[in-house]
């Protein structure tokens, strides 16, 4: 059997690894760019993701990254002659506190995200509820609420980018594991199910399962999967009007352009790759859920799932070059669907358009967690060390 | 020692799987979405007066033989009408939502006896209004007593389109024809098979003949070509097949009417023994995606077991015999004991299941399908009702590369609705083989919840059984 032999060998094709793929194939397209899956399509984190982006972030970068994609998402259509659109609905995101704690960090975000631009505001309690009818008033501290934020189809993302891909020459393949990757020389050799693979560069996009093959390399990050669940519901009427994210409850609750609501639930638990749906969730989620969103209770639910999206240790991407030339990482910490559009164009940038300036990569670069230079982001709704969502079962 | 069974399905089997557990000093909860017990097949009237008599005397004595059988011990069970089973984990656990709140059960065993769904074959018009599953049009009448058209075309293959004609006779409706893709004749290929059913062959005899005598035409080897209407059907034509279930040009029919009943074969609602992590087989003639069980009706989930149409198509009478057997098993396997003594006590039942599961090898030679009726539809065809996704545009994503079932499902979002796929599974298995179902295609993987249910029905837990 002929080995194969590319220019640069993509591990994984969800978000991150399509849309450097085509983003690569679109700065050089001379470039021959190879993206191998283990799964099927959409099989990964991408596919079992809540659709949800916003620009209301805490920290420069994060704001940049987002409000760099979001543009990209209004435009994919055209961009990646994509007619039918990627189900794109803008109708805002509210994150929400029911904690003195929580709002002061919001308001402070929103003081940064203003500087950027971002149309971003801060509501008080009755406002929260105006703005998504569903949530009960009682225990609201307030909110902020930017309009440009929103969802789009994961699904259609992801294919939308995949044709795109293919049509500029990039080679996808389903179903095709990398199990190891070994230098050779100053190239690579990649070992997978499709036989040998010999690539120049390797970008490994298989977010939280990255230290997997990086470790047999010598490089030790520090990232984790954190098993996550979530559900759907019928389509129902337009009564979340928003995309509501309780920081205080690890909750993400977003009704998307076909009607129905996606519920995102975090838990603390058991660090790893498990993809089964546990008995105690839907439950616990329901109580949960209902404790600030009683408007939903008679709402049918239609689905359940489970995913798996990485955590490091300051919940911040991990985007650049390993400590093995030529083998980069582009790992999300929760925000790979709706960080992909600029996380391409800047790993194109790294890998195949000689080196990037950008400011947003300096930060986020593989190496801050050996140097101790981490950068945790104050509005995350993912942190389970303190606050409400901690013990919770 | 007092064991716990939960039975899931109060059709026959479920409610000979229910007596028989309970008879052997069991704890039995026995959970059923319908209003009254009888399931599909043994119905009964909503408004439980029985006044609708549908369908033959001898049918309804065979009909009150189970709802007697279970009434003898229904006083000891735990019987939960209108109830939604939606989740079973492996334990197992069975999470059932009744009276507006979840049951979290953790019985010693349970009993899958869920049925079947009827299977759609899509072609052009099938999703308009006042196309429906012959199945469904009996549902009605043998709950309401209501008919739900009265120019009716009835389509399909095997017994129920004939049975669901001549009840829709006795019903005052006119049926305008019954288009058979196979002549009911050939169950005669298997003499020996028919004998062993030869009182239901009477009672199929019975109904042929209302038909008759009501001037209805019976056609042998036709099949629908499309349905057309403005805002519901108006019209269905159909036409000759040469053998394959494909239409042959120029010989179309088309005909008047305001219901469409048709019955292309059935699904085996699997769900739940998906989700505990039976093993699943592909027998698209017995009803799609199956459990594999033993003769005892023993899966590969502990403590999982089922029983009726649900573990394979096979009829009431299989049925209602496999329910003792696999209730009389159910207590066996809660109690950690051998089956050893099941199949001496229960020998009749084991005669009977074998004695017409013969028979069914005569019904299969009617009921089968031919491949090419997964090319009736054409590419504007929905083939995913619940989300509306056309054959051309599942073909698009299996030109992509997108061949199995889950990948199908995240990139056209076919089986994402609230169906769970067991409306297009086939369709899709036909679509990703090349236009003909290949046993080897695995199901989309099965996500709870197996019904909708509602917040407050998940939110309010009792802990219990």
């Amino acid at each position: 059997m002929s080995a194969l032999t590319t220019d640069v060998l993509i591990v994984g094709a969800g978000a991150y690894g399509l849309s450097c793929a085509w983003s690569m194939a679109q700065r050089d397209p001379s470039a021959n760019i190879l993206v191998l899956d283990g799964g099927e399509f959409a099989s990964g984190a991408t596919g079992r993701n809540g659709a949800g982006f916003r620009m209301q972030w805490a920290l420069e970068f994060n704001i940049r990254l987002n409000q760099e994609s979001i543009q990209f998402f209004e435009e994919a259509h055209e961009r990646l002659d994509y007619p039918d659109g990627i189900d794109l609905c803008q109708e805002g995101y509210l994150l929400l506190a029911h904690s003195e704690r929580t709002m002061a960090a919001l308001r402070q975000a929103v003081e940064l995200q203003h500087k950027f631009g971002v149309p971003s505001e801060i509501l008080g309690p009755e406002e929260c509820v105006r703005v998504s009818p569903a949530l009960g008033l009682e225990g609201i501290v307030g909110g902020t609420y930017c309009a440009k934020d929103g969802t789009a189809s994961p699904f259609l993302w992801l294919d939308a980018l995949l044709r795109a891909a293919r049509r500029d020459g990039v080679d996808v393949r389903y179903n095709t594991r990398v199990h190891r990757i070994e230098p050779r020389g100053s190239d690579f050799v990649a070992i997978t199910d499709a036989g040998e693979v010999a690539a120049s560069k390797v970008l490994l996009c298989t977010d939280w399962a990255v230290p997997e093959l990086l470790a047999p390399l010598g490089v030790d990050l520090p990232i984790t999967g954190l098993p996550k669940e979530a559900f759907v519901s019928e389509a129902c009427d337009p009564r979340i009007g928003t995309t509501v994210i309780s920081m205080d409850n690890h909750i993400a609750v977003s009704q998307v352009r076909r009607g129905s609501v996606v519920f995102v639930v975090t838990r603390d638990r058991e660090r790893g790759g498990d993809l089964h749906s546990t008995p105690e969730f839907l439950g616990y989620s329901a109580r949960k859920i209902l404790g600030f969103m009683p408007g939903v209770s008679d709402l049918k639910i239609l689905r359940s799932w489970a995913g798996v999206s990485s955590e490091t240790p300051d919940m911040q991407a991990v985007l650049g070059e390993t400590d093995v030339e030529g083998v980069y990482a582009a790992v999300s910490a929760y925000k790979g669907f709706m960080t992909s559009p600029a996380v391409g164009r800047l790993m194109a940038e790294l890998v195949v358009g000689g080196g990037s300036n950008d400011p947003i990569l300096a930060p986020l670069h593989p190496r801050r967690f050996a140097t101790g230079a981490l950068v945790p982001e104050p509005l995350t709704n993912q942190d389970l060390s303190g606050g409400v969502g901690k013990k919770q079962q | 020692m007092t064991v716990s069974v939960v039975v899931v399905g109060a059709g026959p089997a479920g409610l000979m799987a229910a007596r028989e557990a309970t008879m052997r000093g069991a704890q039995v909860i026995l959970v059923d979405e319908a209003a009254r017990p009888g399931g599909q097949i043994y119905r009964q009237s909503a408004a439980g007066d029985n006044a609708a008599k549908i369908g033959l005397a001898t049918e309804r004595t065979r009909k009150q033989t189970v709802l007697d059988a279970f009434s003898e011990i229904a006083h000891q069970v735990e019987y939960l009408p209108g109830a939604a089973a939606y989740s079973l984990f492996p334990g197992p656990e069975l999470h059932v939502a009744y009276k507006g709140a979840t049951r979290e059960l953790r019985p010693d065993a349970v009993v899958l006896a869920t049925g079947v769904s009827e299977r759609g074959i899509p072609f052009p018009g099938w999703t308009l209004p006042g196309v429906m599953f012959a199945g469904g049009v009996q549902a009605t009448l043998k709950a309401h007593g209501v008919r739900a058209g009265d120019r009716v075309v009835v389509t399909g293959a095997g017994p129920l389109p004939v049975a669901v004609a001549a009840q829709l006779v006795e019903a005052g409706a006119q049926v305008q024809c019954v288009a058979l893709v196979h002549s009911l004749r050939a169950m005669l290929r298997r003499p020996a098979a028919l004998w062993a059913g030869r009182e239901l062959v009477r009672e199929g005899m019975d109904y042929l003949r209302i038909l008759s005598r009501a001037g209805v035409e019976v056609l042998d080897g036709w099949v629908p070509v499309r349905a057309d209407g403005e805002q519901r059907i108006e019209r269905v034509t159909i036409a000759r097949h040469s053998g394959d279930a494909r239409p042959i040009s120029g010989t179309e029919r088309a005909l008047d009417c305001d219901l469409l009943a048709m019955n292309f074969g059935f699904v085996a609602n699997s769900e739940l023994a998906r989700m505990a992590g039976a093993e699943i087989l592909f027998e698209p003639h017995r009803g799609g995606w199956i459990p594999r069980a033993d003769a005892f009706g023993r899966t590969a989930a502990p403590g999982v077991l089922v029983a009726g149409d649900g573990a394979g198509l096979r009829g009431a009478l299989v049925a209602a015999a496999e329910g003792r057997i696999t209730g009389a098993a159910a207590v066996a396997v809660a109690r950690g004991e051998s089956m050893d003594s099941i199949e001496a006590m229960l020998g009749a039942e084991f005669a009977q299941r074998r004695r017409h599961e013969h028979f069914q090898q005569a019904v299969q030679e009617a009921l089968r399908i031919p491949d090419g009726a997964w090319s009736w539809a054409n590419g504007e065809t929905i083939c995913c009702r619940c989300e509306c996704v056309t054959r051309s545009r599942i073909e698009r994503a299996i030109s992509d590369g997108h061949t199995s079932l889950n990948a199908l499902k995240r990139n056209t979002r076919a089986g994402m609705g609230w169906c769970g796929g067991r409306m297009c599974a086939h369709t899709l298995a036909a679509l990703t083989a090349g236009g003909r179902l290949d046993t080897a295609t695995v199901q989309m993987t099965p996500r709870p919840v197996a019904r909708l249910v509602t917040f407050a029905e998940v939110a309010n837990r009792v802990d219990g059984g």
